[in-house]
């Protein structure tokens, strides 16, 4: 096992792709175990891997993003963020976030969400005397939405990985999503506290009431995702189709920036794109029938009771190992590596569930996005805006503090994530 | 250089140019085919939702839905090998010089063709078609001879036989192999840089 650790961790170094580095692991660890007699089942368990009914939400959750990317739908919640809160002290700060949450029922990932916001609100709360690294840091921040609050493309992963209702996983995002959107509201209060935020234009009723007219048919989205999974009408894959449908309709007609000759293009992305990720999960598929072979979890297990002797140690420990993880691998990879390893322990040994279990990994590993060296949602941000990465982690310190919090109340209160779960 | 020494120059230049001109036009059918599973994808979740609300569910959608996706998965990741948008660490290779990042990308590469034969050959040892051929393409006597059923099983709801939709694999560690090695002759110079239809940011930057 050793050797096939070494290797694994030597490709992967050596840049190879992390979905062959699952794949090549799992061949090194046959041959240096004199397993080949698995290997005429290999090319079966890979296609077993992604042979579920569960992940037909990815292809249709991506699609929507690349919908909405080209149909004008962003500036129509912007400005509905902005007759809610705009006015208020510190106003562009609190929309970048409310936006985002709105956003966020719309898209299912981090990174596409920052690269959308960023390139909408950075430049507007330059205008207002931000500070071009704080608002870049904020709107990646606000970019933690996206795989929280349903859809979600890491909880559909995570849900196929842990065997559990992708509905249900989807659903168990929305209270944390929505908690961790007031305290990025507390956490904009006090610094407009400290460093005297600029409050943003002033709008009569009329206006405020035209614009969330003009914005109102956007939610719709939302709406018929998040309220046909919740009223039981839809599954998570039914809810997606119908989403990407109302998300073209409104492109075309309602905000009318949308056309139809555009869409084999955005097929064409939206297909690639989840092959991305489509493929991962086949690549762990094999990678966990190996672990499996090799008793890895077995063996982690011992040396984890060793130290955890309680639920929440356990989940205190959990959350540690992944912020360290996350600093250095990206979300969905990360998820792939470690949850088929934590998973039986979490729920054989400690007794968790495995849907509050999602919850707490698929937050930590988000926030590895926004942590150093490897925070990606930086990098996004830095690349549409031109803001620097390492001072919009330093200026932007608190919401990486607060999301701490959040995934230790998590942690510690499991109803937290299972509130809207049946 | 004599003209014997151009020619064999040539000859020895036409291979990788040949790998990678089929690459190029391997990749344009796996656009046009990603293309198609995601229409039909879509339709027949929608075309599902419908029946399902008029009181006519028809059986078999969800069973092709799921194998749409598992051939868009293995069509997109071979693709995506050409289009080099894959997930991979870069903290330690986007650190060393030029030529360092250079002949890491080619370690990489070869990594990648690597696996693609080991796919092939796996895939060989599974769907056995020597041993299918020697059975005189009986698939009774076949699978009572090697305890291999693959070329009994039907699917659940379709009642296809499953050895039509593994096809995916074999053909999928073939086209991932010769885009590797596209992408290999590019690494090592032997061919210049092609220009593949654009993708505006890469794999980690979109999905997570």
């Amino acid at each position: 096992m050793a050797l096939t650790i070494g290797a694994f961790f030597g490709i992967m170094l050596a840049g190879v792709p992390i979905a062959l580095c699952l794949c090549l692991g799992a061949l090194i660890y046959m041959a240096a175990t004199g397993n080949m007699q698995l290997l005429p089942n290999y090319p079966l368990q890979m296609f077993g891997g992604v042979d579920s009914y569960g992940l037909i939400a990815i292809p249709l959750f991506i699609l929507i993003g690349e919908i909405m990317n080209g149909g004008g739908i962003t500036r129509r919640i912007v400005d509905l963020a902005m007759a809610f809160v705009g006015s208020l002290k510190g106003g562009l700060a609190y929309v970048n976030i409310l936006a985002n949450m709105f956003v966020s029922s719309i898209l299912g990932s981090a990174t596409a969400q920052v690269a959308i916001m960023a390139q909408v609100m950075v430049p507007e709360m330059e205008r207002k005397g931000y500070d071009k690294d704080f608002a870049a840091g904020l709107t990646a921040y606000g970019g933690m939405l996206g795989p929280i609050i349903p859809p979600s493309v890491m909880f559909v992963v995570y849900a196929v990985l842990a065997q559990v209702s992708v509905s249900d996983m989807l659903m168990s995002g929305i209270v944390p999503g929505v908690l961790l959107t007031l305290l990025f509201f507390l956490v904009i209060a006090g610094m407009g506290f400290v460093y005297n935020y600029p409050a943003g234009d002033k709008l009569s009723l009329r206006e405020r009431v035209k614009i969330v007219l003009g914005a109102a048919p956007t939610l719709l989205i939302p709406i018929v995702i998040v309220g046909s999974i919740l009223g039981g009408f839809a599954n998570a894959t039914e809810a997606a189709a119908v989403g990407s449908v109302a998300a073209a309709l409104i492109g075309c007609y309602w905000t009318k920036e949308l056309k139809f000759k555009q869409m084999p293009q955005m097929m064409l992305r939206a297909g690639v794109y989840s092959a991305i990720v489509l493929f991962l999960v086949a690549a762990a598929a094999v990678f966990s029938w190996v672990l499996v072979y090799g008793k890895v979890p077995q063996a982690v297990a011992a040396s984890i009771q060793a130290i955890a002797k309680d639920p929440v140690t356990f989940m205190l420990l959990v959350n540690v190992i992944l912020l360290v993880i996350g600093t250095v691998i990206d979300g969905i990879p990360g998820l792939i590596m470690t949850v088929p390893i934590l998973l039986p322990i979490a729920t054989e040994v400690y007794n968790i569930d495995p849907r509050h279990f999602g919850v707490v990994v698929v937050i930590n590993l988000v926030l590895g996005l926004l942590s150093p060296p490897v925070g990606l949602c930086f990098f996004v941000a830095a690349a549409v805006t031109g803001a620097k990465p390492g001072r919009m982690f330093m200026v932007t310190l608190p919401f990486f503090i607060i999301s701490c919090v959040l995934l230790v109340l998590l942690s510690i209160y499991p109803w937290l994530s299972l509130a809207l779960v049946k | 250089m004599n003209n014997e020494a151009v020619a064999a120059k040539s000859r020895s230049m036409a291979v990788p140019e040949a790998i990678v001109a089929v690459s190029g036009r391997l990749l344009r059918v796996e656009h046009r085919a990603i293309q198609g599973l995601m229409f039909l994808l879509a339709a027949l979740i929608l075309l599902n939702v419908v029946t399902r609300y008029t009181g006519y569910p028809i059986y078999w959608i969800d069973e092709s839905a799921v194998y749409s996706v598992v051939w868009l998965t293995f069509i997109g990741a071979s693709a995506m090998t050409r289009m080099r948008l894959d997930f991979a660490v870069t903290m330690l290779t986007e650190r060393f010089s030029e030529r360092g990042a250079a002949i890491f990308r080619v370690i990489a590469t070869l990594g990648v063709v690597l696996f693609g034969i080991s796919l092939g050959v796996m895939c060989w040892l599974w769907l056995d078609p020597v041993g299918i051929a020697q059975a005189g393409f009986d698939a009774k006597e076949f699978a009572a001879g090697s305890f291999n059923f693959i070329y009994t099983e039907r699917t659940q709801t379709l009642n296809w036989p499953t050895w039509v939709i593994y096809l995916i694999m074999p053909v999928f560690a073939v086209s991932m192999t010769l885009h590797a090695l596209a992408n290999l002759f590019e690494d090592l110079g032997l061919v210049a840089k092609q220009e593949l239809p654009g993708f505006a940011a890469n794999a980690d930057g979109v999905v997570n």
